[in-house]
């Protein structure tokens, strides 16, 4: 076969490419992926070994889950951070995760709304702007000129920081001001901190308390305080859509035992801290000293709410800051709380009113 | 004559691209067939389309442009860095010769040594910056060169050694004159050794260490679950290491392979 | 007339012929004459001098932790412009013997003095052609000729020069820009005599180098070699194995002992030159020679079988 003919066929194939790409893109209504691989009495969570996906810590360490879920396989995956459970969750490799709001907000702009709804809320509060000691900031004013750091580009922490930031008229160094933000993982910013490399962070709990007790900090806001009424999501469920709607029952199942779990927690604070540390222990063969996680969990709220307006406004700013496309986030039907309020309902609890608003602005 | 050998070779490298050119149609062709196909979500596995697409997006914003730029940037310094001090410690082992044993036998077990483990200690002694990023290449590299040094040395045929003293070549001029050039067909290919440990180190580093950077556009791909990005990193990163190897490291050791003959067989 | 113009031309090129052969029979007379004088040592220094002295050499092997005596106490003179041969079975410590004298090893006894001077380190005063390579790969013909004097410090014109003059002695010339890889084993054997020649040396070593060549090259070179040893009037030492290559080339043939090794006997070839391989006159030298080496080498497998 000559070049000339190798070339030929290697410019058909590449047209072909293009023609079939031009075709697949008018066709962006597309139904969901029916490809489950999950049978129907196994139910494959995600979630990480984090304070507040602390009712899964417990609840499937301790084998509640299991208990409640009867005939029905629990699965488990832990990971180390929220944009990995979501990727699992896509691939089929789980079927409903613990995960943070903003990597969830992610997962449903880039799948276009189809492939997952949030079920339940799981945890509010916990997050906290901690600066050295000695880093001379006293108040909001001192902060020109320092650098800080979060766990991750885009996520709930940084984008906190950096709204934080601009609506006190500073400005960072990535759009010509003076104020610098560094991306680490949580343990490397506590070297940051000892080192002196940086001035501050925004952080999740427990990591807070672990700043301000180990690495000379002290806490410069608390979250909460932002927030109406000192609530906003930091943990929610999700499920596959797939999943969602070809096994209800389980889903249903899973949804008990998380509020039951929820319940638990809030009625026996130091026994769930205690079971807590000691699974944190298993997964990650490490505990955390029980008066640290004390002080942590004084920050957070374990709850079933997902406090939506939150979620929201968190889309909001992240847009607002870039981080998600050019198109305003169209969050229509993100959360589907329907077999959530049935089982509220079954245990004489509130209902929580699902508000559909993509709100924007 | 020469005329022939000529046009032998520009019709050779024309069949070279046509089949590279096939291969790449090919591979893309499978690609969009298997997307096509909806064996993975368009989330986990983009089409070729959607790629491009990234690929556009990055370049014309410049992040990619600029990414490569600072890659290459701290790649290239450590790197030189590594040759520097890499290379001395390498002659001091030739010097000293119970020195340059027992840090050979060290260093064979450090060459296999991950570079992406080097990174938090590079966080606690040097930092989450620039020089610790360069530090991980540094770290990654050096003994790659240190060793390639020292036995390129040590493997020079001594009747070289023997016929430069007999003419009278001693001290430096030896070095200079005879060990160096002795010893780089060698010394070529402890360099690109070294360079495609330093390039593995450095997006590794750049990944872990997420400040601005080829890796950085990778993970943050990642962390927002554009996979077309990250493939887009993924082929400009497979692209520059080829680019530089290919015809960069591959072309200088051919060279001088041609220049001593060594490709000759009687 | 044209008839005896060509009558002319041959009666010409005759008397050529026979004044070549008379010249060449009345040189290697006087070099006949000079030979005798040598080999009755009749007033050393009045015609020549001793160039080379090695006393006593002494010199042990490691072989696997086991201290092997390889020379146990060579003495060798060799006068100025002596074509010194040394023959012995393979592994008699010849090689080492003439690393030695090139300053390449240390003796573990002994001296080697070089115009009454002791040596010790090498030098361009000793140079040495070896039997494979040596030629830089990475240096084109004429710089690997140019080498030693560019260690001597000579200016680049003169020593483009010299090398230029060398390699036009060993019919090089079209060589020069080459690499050594393009040239063949006898070309390149001829280059490393240019170059060992180009420094002047005040001794010249050869070690075996003739013996990776193919035999019609290394006749030719055989016969060069002593042309060029008429012309330079060089002191040569050359190791070989070759009972025949020792008797063309030498005046002189030293035959060493097997491992620990000792000179054994001394041969003195005062034949006309050039010698060539066919001459039968040189067969006595030949089997005189063959026959101390026969026993030696039987002794050598007796040595290796026990």
């Amino acid at each position: 076969m000559n070049p000339e003919v190798k070339f030929g066929i290697a410019a058909v194939i590449f047209a072909a490419v293009i023609t079939t790409s031009f075709m697949s893109v008018s066709q962006t209504a597309e139904t969901v992926h029916v490809t489950t691989n999950s049978s129907a009495d196994v139910l494959r969570i995600g979630y990480s070994p984090n304070i507040n996906h602390a009712q899964a810590v417990i609840g499937i360490g301790t084998g509640d889950y299991q208990k409640e879920l009867g005939g029905i396989k629990v699965e488990t995956q832990t990971f180390n951070a929220g944009p990995a459970t979501v990727e699992a969750l896509f691939a089929n490799r789980v079927d409903v995760a613990y995960v943070g709001p903003n990597p969830t907000i992610n997962g449903y702009i880039k799948s276009n709304g189809q492939d997952l709804r949030v079920i339940a809320g799981a945890a509010s509060g916990g997050a906290v702007f901690v600066v050295r000691n000695d880093s001379g900031i006293n108040s909001i004013s001192d902060l020109g000129g320092k650098k800080f750091a979060s766990p991750q580009l885009g996520n709930t922490q940084d984008v906190a920081l950096r709204s934080f930031l601009n609506k006190n008229g500073y400005k960072t160094s990535d759009v010509g001001g003076n104020i610098q933000i560094i991306n680490a993982a949580n343990s490397d910013i506590v070297t940051m901190m000892l080192k002196k490399d940086i001035d501050g962070a925004w952080v999740p709990e427990p990591w807070g308390t672990i700043l301000e007790r180990n690495a000379h900090g002290k806490i410069l806001v608390d979250e909460r305080d932002l927030w109406a009424g000192g609530k906003f999501t930091t943990a929610v469920i999700v499920a596959r859509t797939d999943y969602l709607q070809n096994h209800p029952d389980i889903i249903k199942k899973l949804l008990e035992a998380h509020v039951d779990e929820t319940l638990w927690i809030n009625n026996n604070k130091d026994k769930a801290i205690t079971i807590f540390d000691e699974q944190l222990g298993n997964l990650t063969g490490k505990t955390i000293p029980e008066n640290e996680l004390t002080e942590a969990f004084s920050r957070l709220d374990i709850t079933y709410d997902p406090i939506q307006s939150s979620l929201y406004k968190s889309a909001d700013a992240a847009y607002g800051l870039g981080f998600l496309d050019d198109k305003k986030p169209n969050l229509d039907g993100i959360f589907d709380l329907s077999i959530l309020n049935q089982v509220l309902d079954e245990k004489n609890l509130s209902a929580i009113q699902q508000v559909n608003i993509s709100s924007t602005g | 004559m020469n005329k022939k050998i000529i046009s032998e070779k520009k019709s050779q490298g024309l069949h070279d691209a046509a089949n590279a050119a096939l291969m790449l149609a090919v591979f893309v062709g499978i690609w969009e067939v298997v997307f096509m196909l909806g064996i993975w979500s368009k989330i986990s596995l983009p089409s070729p389309a959607m790629v491009a697409e990234s690929f556009y997006k990055i370049t014309l914003n410049l992040s990619l442009p600029e990414s490569v730029g600072i890659t290459l940037g701290r790649l290239v310094a450590a790197f030189l860095i590594s040759i520097s001090f890499g290379t001395l410690i390498g002659l001091a082992m030739i010097r000293f010769k119970g020195f340059g044993k027992t840090l050979n036998s060290f260093s064979a077990g450090l060459l296999s040594f991950p570079s992406i483990a080097w990174v938090p200690f590079s966080i606690l002694l040097i930092g989450f910056n620039e020089f610790g990023i360069m530090f991980v290449v540094i770290m990654s590299s050096i003994f790659s060169v240190m060793i390639s040094t020292y036995s390129s040395i040590r493997n020079i045929p001594s009747i070289y050694m023997d016929a430069a003293r007999n003419m009278g070549a001693k001290g430096f001029t030896l070095f200079r004159y005879v060990t160096l050039p002795a010893a780089t067909p060698s010394l070529i290919i402890g360099l690109r050794q070294g360079w495609s440990f330093a390039w593995h180190a450095i997006i590794g580093a750049e990944i872990l260490m997420s400040i601005v950077g080829l890796g950085h556009i990778l993970s943050v791909g990642r962390d927002f679950l554009d996979m077309s990005e990250v493939i887009a990193s993924m082929i400009t990163i497979f692209t520059i290491g080829l680019i530089v190897d290919r015809f960069l490291l591959y072309k200088l050791e051919d060279r001088i392979r041609k220049k001593w003959g060594l490709d000759h067989h009687r | 007339m044209r008839w005896n113009k060509l009558v002319q031309a041959k009666i010409r090129t005759l008397f050529n012929r026979i004044i070549i052969t008379l010249l060449y029979e009345f040189d290697s007379l006087c070099g006949h004459v000079s030979e005798y004088i040598l080999s009755q040592r009749l007033g050393g220094s009045c015609f020549q001098m001793t160039k080379l002295q090695a006393k006593n050499i002494v010199k042990h092997f490691d072989h696997n932790g086991n201290s092997v005596l390889a020379l146990d106490g060579i003495n060798l003179d060799v006068q100025e412009g002596d074509f010194l041969c040394i023959v012995g079975p393979s592994g008699c410590g010849k090689s080492t013997f003439l690393n030695i004298v090139a300053g390449l090893e240390k003796p573990d006894s002994g001296e080697i003095l070089l115009n009454g001077k002791p040596i010790s380190t090498p030098g361009p005063d000793r140079t040495m052609i070896f039997q494979e390579g040596a030629l830089f790969p990475w240096l084109k013909v004429i710089d690997n000729v140019e080498f030693g004097l560019k260690m001597a410090g000579i200016p680049k014109e003169e020593r483009r020069q010299i090398s230029q003059r060398y390699l036009d002695m060993m019919q090089l010339t079209k060589f020069a820009e080459s690499y050594t890889y393009q040239l063949s084993t006898g070309m390149k054997q001829r280059v490393a005599i240019a170059r060992a020649l180009a420094m002047d040396p005040e001794i010249l070593l050869m070690d075996e180098p003739f013996a990776a060549l193919d035999s019609q090259t290394r006749d030719l070179l055989l016969v060069e070699l002593q042309l060029i040893w008429e012309r330079t009037k060089k002191t040569i030492i050359f190791v070989t194995h070759n009972i025949s290559e020792s008797v063309i080339l030498g005046n002189r043939v030293v035959v060493f002992k097997n491992r620990p090794s000792k000179i054994k006997k001394e041969i003195y070839i005062d034949y006309r030159r050039p010698r060539l391989m066919e001459d039968e006159n040189l067969q006595k030298y030949y089997h005189q020679i063959l026959d101390e080496l026969k026993n030696e080498v039987i002794a050598q497998i007796k040595d290796e079988n026990q």
